[in-house]
């Protein structure tokens, strides 16, 4: 069955075609059936290629299949490169969390969008998402898996445009779209310089020369010239790379798309936005990580723009007053979060964070989306309150929801979390002890900001009094079943990843991982004692932010806080005004520039060499067109260049004759 | 023999087609017209399944060494395929317009246009090359001049004087490279041949002469001002837009004759060539974002695709280059479909604001944003205008990108800077589109418009079919595009990069 892995992406795909030709002619329902039931086929053969991966070994670690030539020359030996797949451990962890949680989105969904006159519309896009991001799992070279790369950039302008009536809607989408191919455009150039160190862009080929190196000691000046490339390329090439991780993954510079992303339905938000196609940089960085495990300076800056961004994220989060939004700009600092765990070298890490973190945010996404569907689409948290009387399951999911994400011990985000947290601190990349011990810090920071602003968002949402004006009641259970399986997953998956110091068999995901992505090497070893410590501090963080959440917005009464505005509290709430430095420092100037240019061009043709052209044309103009210049313009043409055709002739005649 | 009977057949049938149509009724030209067309795509598929190896020569003024050599094989039989799909398509959506069932001379003029642009495709000997060039002008520019909107006059001067006084250069170029070179005939070999003897400043002269009149004609900044009013006068239904991309035929010269028989020259100055080229097609780009009128737009968008051609074709390696080449032949089909999405606008704007046939009324139609929202009522519209718009701006899994990937690709081999100046288009081309986009289709709407008629899903459901196929499954494609490659490389064109790369 394993065999028949790269047949995942096809389901979904027919089932967008499928709705996209028939959806109209569908009752409400059904498209949703339809559209859920190719992504839980989907789901089952992700189940038997990941039975086969957990037998794989460090040697037979893949399985490929190729189909017909994609792209000239560029495949290796200057063979075309081929449309293929690969299905390894990592992927096929990737692709497990794709396709049941996509599974279970697609099922709220089928609540969730009752009523819309888009419904088939919906799922179509939904299921081209999830083939798309099947796509970029599997691909077995860097262009195929960038098609689903940008092709989940499409269905992300899709559906976040999907009320696309509203103006705001509409330029979400094309912002998200554009800003992307920021990243894409960056991903291409470390395409194209990889090609020209390699040879090839097959991911495999790429890395397996590299593995042979991987045991040097990475000490000072590394010579690789050996096998043909410099240190440079490498370093320049993940530096490219990691600029095109961040337009996808919304790590700065390209977060601002994320949070506008919000418009669109909030399942949406939740499975693309959250849980799977924002983690596709982590995801490029993992799978690329024989190349960057051999470029300490790239890899710093990975770690130190997500842990930029945790902060900035996190920063952003503390005052936003829409309850998706919130989660928005928690999902940029979670995932500032992951880049840490990549860029410090321990890959493992970061995906176990993409795991867990789908499990919670896409909880705590659709707890928003029950909740905003039992308040009249309402989303403002000022004007929610109180909801967990009336909201009892999705009261309870949310709460389990913000504590894993928190960082409650016993909680999966406690585990992923500790794993990130300690790899920063023991890093070969962080640039020693002090670089390590800064970006741990920065990383217990933000884990007590995570907690003290998920504590506010549960703390307006659900506790005191309701402060709006609808008839708030719990949703039903197509919509509840789902909330409760990824509350069950939220609680449960962080025992796969078990610290260290419970033992050297107590972590299962990590020997899984290493088969494909192995640790950098280079981490220092911790004792026990300092081990432990480590997770005292971070436990000591979230209670901190916990409390200090509490503190503001329970004990010293809502009211009170969330009137009165701050300069800190404007900042946060505008991001920092980060989207307004933009539009500022690039978008208009370049609108401007562009209009200029039309202008100058448009003139140009009055100008210059096309002077010529209006007076003659001016001088025609009123005689019609078969009388005008042109004709006498081109008649002269023809004339000149006969006459230059027959004064050649004249010369070869000549030639022959003297 | 029968090979290159029908090979001939396909060259001449259409212009002879359109010289008998005009004894028919007017109102059925067009659609017998598409009826030839289909013919001709017919002929076409033959060739490329029978793949005749050798050239079919005549002598045609031996004195002179001119000859009568047509060969269709790699990039050229792609180029020649895709203007014989394109043709009848354009045709069949004109026979279904009302204003061009009441049209004259348009369906023969489109298909004297095709006899062309295949002669183009087909010659392998220079003088023949220039006839076809030059002759293809005629009927494009009494398109233009006889059915184009008020303000033609200035356009067609203007595209007149570029493009034939730039056709002189050429000529000058021709003669001058057989005359010093010493070559028998002005077949492609022999000239190869001649100019490699020639000392390479009288090369590089030469070349100036091509580069010239294929700058014009790709077009290439700074000689591209033809280009935006050329699109933005002619006849609104955009099948003489179609006829007009399919003649962006600059790209092709450059690959399949200026470099192939001046390599030294085009090697040594490859840097400021490709610089100029990354520069267009960001330019390009970047103004189409501010532009107003439809045309106007994908006018330019058309400029910014043959930046990144001239881009491919300069970079000397084999990835570029054939990148290049698809690139050219598949926004033939997707720029030109682009140009009966804004025909079927036209005909919808012009209805839901009820204007007559005025011109101020015409370019009112014309203006993005004029009319917003259409999505909600024209839905399978939307989609189809927007998977078609993807395919121009290089979205992955379809036609357009693996053109603009190899040749950025190719590009960064050669010189990364210019291919990282040309790479700046993903970004500038998705704003300027999708801007487009969300001002039509998505927004509050403004008016209520029909959705796709059958007709029009005849006119877009086979460039539907070609750009998601050729996307994906690109081998037929690329091993056409392939022979070419290796016939460069026989003729040591890579080589000459890499050497000039070490030096």
């Amino acid at each position: 069955m394993e065999n028949y892995f790269y047949l995942m992406p096809l389901f979904p795909l027919l089932g967008w075609l499928f709705l996209i030709a028939f959806g109209k002619r569908l009752q409400e329902p059904t498209a949703g059936y339809i559209a859920t039931f190719t992504v839980v086929i989907s789901f089952f053969l992700a189940i038997f290629g990941f039975v086969a991966m957990r037998g794989a070994t460090e040697q037979a670690n893949r399985i490929t299949q190729t189909f017909w030539d994609f792209l000239p020359y560029i495949g290796g030996d200057g063979n075309n490169l081929k449309l293929g797949f690969e299905l390894n451990p990592l992927s096929s962890l990737m692709t497990l969390i794709i396709t049941g949680v996509g599974a279970l989105i697609h099922l709220f969904s089928i609540g969730y969008m009752h009523g819309d006159k888009g419904f088939s519309r919906f799922f179509a896009y939904l299921n081209f998402f999830v083939g798309m991001m099947l796509i970029l799992v599997l691909g077995d070279s860097l262009p195929v898996l960038f098609i689903g790369w940008e092709g989940v950039g499409v269905a992300s302008f899709l559906l976040i445009g999907f009320w696309y009536t509203d103006f705001a809607n509409s330029n979400a989408a094309r912002k998200a779209f554009v800003v992307n191919r920021i990243g894409d455009a960056f991903l291409m150039l470390g395409m194209f310089l990889l090609f020209k160190t390699f040879g090839t862009l097959n991911i495999h080929d790429i890395l397996e020369p590299l593995t042979k190196i991987a045991q040097v000691p990475l000490v000072g000046e590394v010579s690789l010239s050996p096998i043909g490339f410099g240190t440079p390329a490498l370093e320049l090439a993940c530096v490219f790379l990691l600029l095109g991780a961040a337009g996808k993954s919304a790590q700065l510079p390209l977060s601002t798309w994320l949070p506008d992303a919000m418009a669109g339905p909030t399942p949406v938000s939740a499975l693309i936005h959250a849980a799977t196609m924002v983690t596709a940089g982590v995801y490029l960085v993992a799978r690329m990580s024989g190349l960057f495990s051999l470029a300490p300076s790239a890899s710093s800056w990975v770690a130190w723009i997500g842990a930029m961004t945790a902060v900035y994220g996190a920063l952003s989060a503390l005052a936003q007053t829409d309850i998706k939004k919130i989660l928005a700009f928690s999902t940029i600092s979670q995932l500032g979060y992951m880049f840490i765990a990549v860029g410090s070298g321990a890959y493992w890490a970061g995906i176990f964070h993409v795991l867990t973190h789908a499990f919670f945010k896409a909880l705590l996404f659709l707890s928003s989306g029950s909740v905003i569907h039992a308040v009249d689409n309402e989303q403002d948290v000022r004007k929610m309150g109180g909801l967990a009387k009336k909201m009892p399951i999705t009261h309870a999911v949310s709460l389990i929801g913000v504590l894993a994400i928190a960082g409650v011990p016993l909680l999966s985000g406690f585990f992923s979390k500790d794993a990130i947290l300690e790899s920063a601190f023991r890093s070969p990349f962080a640039g020693g002890e002090t670089g390590g011990f800064l970006l741990w810090g920065t990383g217990v920071l933000v884990a007590a900001l995570t907690a003290g602003y998920m504590t506010r968002w549960y703390l307006l949402v659900f506790q005191g009094e309701y402060r709006g004006d609808a008839h708030p009641h719990e949703s039903n259970s197509l919509m509840t079943t789902p909330l409760i399986v990824l509350a069950a997953l939220s609680v449960l998956a962080g025992y796969i990843g078990l610290p260290h110091v419970l033992g050297d068999k107590a972590n299962l995901l990590e020997p899984f991982l290493e088969k494909i992505s192995p640790n950098a090497s280079g981490f220092t070893k911790l004792s026990t004692g300092l081990e432990w410590g480590l997770i005292a501090v971070s436990i000591l963080a979230s209670g901190i932010g916990i409390y200090l959440a509490w503190y503001f917005y329970s004990k010293k009464g809502v009211k009170d806080v969330i009137e009165v505005p701050t300069t800190f509290g404007a900042a946060s709430r505008n991001a920092l005004y980060l989207d307004a430095t933009y539009d500022y420092a690039i978008s208009s100037p370049a609108r401007f520039l562009s209009q200029g240019l039309e202008a100058m061009d448009d003139g140009g043709i009055r100008a210059g060499v096309g002077l010529a052209a209006e007076q003659v044309g001016e001088a025609g103009s009123s005689l019609g067109v078969w009388q005008s210049g042109f004709v006498r313009s081109y008649g002269i043409g023809i004339f000149v260049g006969t006459a230059a055709l027959l004064g050649y002739l004249i010369v070869q005649l000549l030639r022959g004759a003297l | 023999m029968i090979y290159s009977t029908l090979l001939n057949v396909f060259i001449f049938l259409p212009l002879v087609a359109g010289v008998l149509l005009l004894a028919l009724p007017k109102a059925a030209r067009a659609r017998i017209g598409a009826l030839v067309g289909l013919v001709n795509l017919g002929l076409g598929a033959y060739l490329w399944v029978a793949s005749g190896k050798t050239p079919f020569i005549a002598e045609w003024l031996p004195q002179f060494g001119i000859q009568y050599a047509v060969q269709l094989k790699g990039a050229s039989l792609l180029l020649a395929l895709v203007t014989s799909l394109m043709v009848p398509i354009g045709l069949y959506y004109l026979s279904t317009r009302e204003d061009g069932r009441k049209f004259g001379g348009f369906a023969s003029l489109t298909l004297a246009m095709t006899t062309g642009l295949l002669g183009i495709f087909a010659a392998r000997d220079l003088m023949l090359f220039y006839v076809f060039f030059e002759a293809t002008l005629l009927p494009s520019l009494f398109l233009l001049g006889r059915y184009g909107r008020a303000a033609r006059v200035p356009a067609l001067t203007t595209m007149a004087l570029y493009t034939v006084l730039s056709g002189l250069l050429m000529l000058a170029a021709i003669i001058g490279t057989k005359l010093l070179g010493g070559s028998p005939t002005f077949l492609l070999e022999d000239l190869q041949k001649g100019a490699a003897t020639l000392p390479f400043g009288t090369q590089a002269w030469l070349f100036a002469g091509f580069l010239v009149a294929f700058a014009v004609k790709t077009p290439l900044f700074p000689l591209h001002n033809w280009l935006p009013e050329f699109h933005a006068q002619n006849h609104s239904s955009g099948v003489a837009d179609l006829m007009g991309t399919l003649y962006k035929v600059g790209g092709y010269g450059l690959f399949a004759f200026a470099i192939p028989i001046f390599p030294a020259v085009a090697a040594s100055w490859q840097l400021p060539l490709m610089l100029l080229s990354a520069f267009t097609a960001v330019y390009g780009a970047w103004i189409a974002f501010a532009s107003k009128d439809f045309k106007r737009l994908l006018a330019y968008s058309g400029l910014s695709h043959m930046g990144l051609v001239a881009l491919g074709v300069f970079s000397l390696n084999p990835v570029g280059m054939a990148g290049a080449m698809y690139l050219l032949a598949f926004q033939g089909v997707y720029s030109s479909a682009l140009f009966l999405i804004v025909g079927m606008l036209e005909t919808r704007f012009k209805a839901a604001l009820e204007l007559g046939d005025g011109e101020r009324a015409q370019d009112e139609v014309m203006t993005v944003g004029r009319i917003r929202g259409i999505a909600a009522s024209a839905p399978a519209f939307a989609g189809v205008a927007l998977t078609v718009w993807f395919a121009s701006i290089g979205v992955p899994g379809l036609a357009g990108f693996i053109g603009e990937f190899s040749v950025l690709l190719g590009a960064y081999q050669s010189q990364p800077w210019a291919a990282a100046l040309g790479t700046a288009t993903v970004i500038a081309s998705a704003a300027f589109a999708l801007y487009a986009y969300q001002r039509t289709w998505y927004e509050k709407p403004t008016h209520s418009v029909p959705d796709l008629q059958l007709r029009e899903w005849l006119v877009l459901a086979p460039v539907l079919v070609v750009i998601v196929l050729f996307g994906v499954y690109s081998s037929p494609a690329l091993k056409l595009i392939d022979s070419s490659i290796q016939d460069l490389n026989r003729a040591g064109i890579f080589r000459i990069q890499s050497a000039e790369v070490q030096r």
